[in-house]
């Protein structure tokens, strides 16, 4: 799943490692993530939104077509 | 970001208490095995109730690693949770076929020797094989 993640880390100046602590998760996770080979749960999505202050639609793209 | 060196490590430190925890409570139910079966071998214990408290002690010790570990898998994140879910069902399955098929090399006499713990070494294997797969899959 494509996704915004990368940009808004780089926009705020944080690294992976940042990132990971404010969502309590690896920087593993984040970083696959970022490169779209791992989707998060959504749980993790909504957690990403809220710390962005984003709707979750704006962060990743869903590429599946119906 | 503020006080990210303080909380960095709160996820990494969380893992790294629960590793320990498996490896200690892992191997007290490890030498907790070996114990009772030199105990048996060389009949250190003086009465058969012995044995059976040795035995209910080691039981007991295993299903503690099965509540720390059940507590390490709920405390990952997702991905952690997905690598190493996916490197117990590929253990478990290939356990299963294993174990299936040493049954028939047994019942067609290929195999004399009977030994369980050949089943036990390619799940141990199988697993350890699975989460390194999945760590640099993701990495």
């Amino acid at each position: 799943m494509k996704n915004k993640l990368k940009i808004l880390r780089a926009e705020r100046d944080w690294t992976q490692a940042d990132l990971a602590n404010a969502l309590n998760v690896s920087r593993q996770t984040i970083n696959a993530i970022e490169k779209g080979k791992f989707d998060p749960s959504l749980p993790l999505a909504f957690k990403v939104a809220r710390l962005f202050n984003l709707a979750i639609e704006d962060i990743f793209e869903d590429e599946s077509k119906d | 970001m503020s006080g990210s060196k303080t909380n960095e490590l709160n996820y990494v430190n969380r893992s790294k208490k629960r590793n320990w925890q498996i490896i200690i409570w892992s191997f007290i139910w490890t030498a907790s095995m070996v114990l009772v079966d030199k105990a048996e071998l060389y009949g250190w214990f003086g009465a058969s109730w012995m044995t059976i408290v040795g035995i209910v002690i080691n039981a007991f010790f295993g299903l503690v690693v099965i509540y720390v570990y059940v507590s390490f898998l709920n405390e990952l994140d997702d991905l952690q949770r997905k690598i190493q879910t996916d490197a117990l069902a590929i253990a478990m399955g290939v356990s299963l076929v294993s174990s299936f098929t040493y049954g028939l090399l047994v019942t067609a006499k290929y195999i004399t020797d009977v030994e369980i713990s050949d089943i036990t070494v390619i799940m141990v294997f199988t697993y350890i094989a699975s989460v390194i797969y999945g760590q640099v899959k993701y990495r």
